[in-house]
């Protein structure tokens, strides 16, 4: 996967992206800011679509493409990020891997390298729960550990 | 009427309304401002708003110095560099063709040898506002071939720097082949202290009137920009190659971006202005002595630019549709044509280049975007085996 950037004279930069299956999408950041984005099918000459995002609209769609975008409001208070450390949490779903483990069985922490610091569930709030805690389905698992741990430990709740 | 705020309001407010029509249906704004500026015109029945243009005159030569100043700000030599040895080839290839078909054409109507070269200079240079403008409206800003023609405009740009401080020893009254070429060389001495200072003097300009905020920065600049623009029409050059240089020096300095942001509206104010004025100076009925002229124009004007468009595509390896696209968009005309057009009248040349420059910009700012809309069209018309796809 090979990204081209090149820059438009007037205009600003463009990042070409040629997706696996050939259509290719190009990423317009305009010098004031705002971000363009067009989609190309394969082999095409016009764009099959585009739209003009703002300034805030690129950022939010960024973050969501980036895994980065916290779900909304109500965590906004929780997370924070300090280098390259963050606390985040994620919902398990019916059916995650994780759900009916204890943390020990799980191996969260040798395998995404994030630490369960808290368990959110309807009835009660567990902090700082032990090795032997079993996750259920529908828990809001509180984690800190390094940006990318995050990622894994996503991938790893919704395998 | 003699209250002149109630007229640059009215200039504003009218050019203003004439361009919003013509953005709802999709055209650009510089033909519908020099429309307005026809229909309330000292030439044409009804309601007259200015008897006398002249007396607007200056704030139209700020329009024509900030114009030129921006584009100067946005010149960069780094982008033609960039752009690589096709981009060298392909921007050849367009200004050449087109610069070459001017002058066989402004030789053909007879009108005088300093008239041929700004005709030349009107056929050989898109408006980049229209290109700029169309790809946006259009959609195209992912197409492959938008970097080419943003290249094209760049190179066109480089090259109007260079026409500009040409153009004006042949602009001036000079008797004799050695006169000229004195002059010429002058010129050319003139440009490479330009592109020296332009380069080396943005690090000056920056400590001399950099300011940290935004109040100052804009007087300072403006200032500098109208005082550049001045004092090279004082030395003998013109106004639109001092605002150029202007600038040019101004992009050399790290405070390029801000300036840029803070030119726009002012240029965008004045500009309409400028077109405005233009238009009050265009009396309909000397439209119809340069009618042909026109017609022969914008004929060579397309011929030429299907083939340049052609051309650079082959050279960047692309087929029919991004030649075509490509075709359509660099064959609008637009602020330079009326900036040579005002250049032409203040030295006095053959009455004919303003209206054939307003009609002849009219015509081509109205048809690109129409025609562009449907560029493939004209791709299904040329022939698939002229062109080499590396795709």
């Amino acid at each position: 996967m090979g990204i081209r950037q090149s820059q438009l004279p007037g205009i600003g930069w463009r990042y070409e992206l040629d997706a696996r299956r050939g259509e290719r999408v190009a990423t317009i950041v305009h010098d004031d800011g705002h971000c363009g984005l067009y989609l190309y099918a394969r082999g095409a000459e016009e764009p099959q679509g585009w739209v003009e995002l703002d300034e805030d609209e690129a950022r939010r769609l960024g973050g969501i493409l980036g895994d980065a975008y916290l779900r909304p409001e109500v965590a906004r208070g929780i997370e924070d990020v300090m280098g390259r450390l963050v606390i985040d949490w994620h919902a398990l779903e019916e059916g995650s891997p994780l759900a009916g483990c204890s943390i020990l069985e799980s191996r969260i922490r040798s395998r995404t390298g994030m630490t369960v610091i808290g368990i959110s569930r309807a009835e009660r709030t567990i902090t700082n729960p032990g090795p032997e805690t079993r996750l259920r389905a529908g828990d809001r698992v509180v984690v800190v550990g390094p940006i990318d741990g995050m990622t894994r430990f996503v991938g790893l709740a919704s395998a | 009427m003699d209250n002149e705020l109630f007229i640059v309001g009215a200039a504003l407010l009218l050019a203003g309304l004439f361009a919003r029509f013509g953005r709802s249906i999709g055209l650009p704004t510089i033909p519908f401002f020099i429309v307005a500026g026809i229909a309330f015109g000292p030439h044409t029945p009804g309601l007259v708003l200015l008897e006398h243009p002249e007396e607007i005159e200056v704030l139209a030569a700020l329009g024509l110095v900030l114009l030129l100043f921006h584009l100067g700000l946005e010149f960069s030599i780094n982008d033609l560099i960039g752009g690589g040895r096709r981009l060298l080839y392909a921007g050849g290839a367009y200004i050449l063709l087109n610069f070459g078909a001017g002058l066989a054409l402004g030789f053909a109507f007879g009108w005088g040898t300093r008239e041929m070269f700004v005709i030349a200079g009107m056929i050989g240079t898109s408006s980049t506002a229209i290109v700029t403008k169309l790809l946006v409206d259009l959609g195209r800003l992912g197409n492959r071939e938008t970097g080419m023609i943003l290249g094209i405009i760049v190179v066109e740009d480089v090259f109007l720097a260079v026409y500009l401080a040409l153009l004006q020893p042949v602009l001036g009254q000079r008797e004799g082949a050695l006169e000229i070429a004195a002059s010429m060389a002058a010129a050319f001495a003139f440009l490479i202290g330009l592109f020296i200072l332009a380069r080396f003097g943005g690090r000056l300009v920056q400590r001399l009137l950099g300011a940290g905020d935004e109040e100052l920065l804009t007087i300072l600049f403006v200032g500098f920009g109208v005082f550049v623009a001045g004092f090279a029409e004082l030395a003998g050059a013109s106004d639109a190659i001092g605002a150029l240089l202007a600038g040019m020096v101004v992009a050399g300095s790290s405070l390029a971006h801000r300036v840029a942001r803070i030119v726009i509206p002012l240029r965008d104010t004045f500009a309409a202005i400028f077109f405005f004025w233009f238009g009050l100076t265009i009396a309909p009925s000397e439209i119809g002595t340069v009618a042909w002229a026109v017609v022969a124009a914008v004929l060579v004007t397309f011929c030429f630019n299907v083939i340049a468009g052609g051309v650079a595509a082959r050279i960047y390896g692309y087929g029919p549709q991004p030649a075509a696209n490509a075709a359509l968009m660099l064959v609008s005309r637009g602020e330079f044509e009326l900036i040579l057009a005002a250049l032409a009248v203040a030295a006095g040349l053959d009455g004919r280049v303003a209206p054939f420059a307003a009609l002849y910009v009219l015509v081509l700012a109205i048809l690109s975007p129409l025609l562009s809309a449907k560029s493939y069209r004209l791709a299904r018309l040329l022939p698939q085996r002229l062109f080499r796809e590396s795709w």
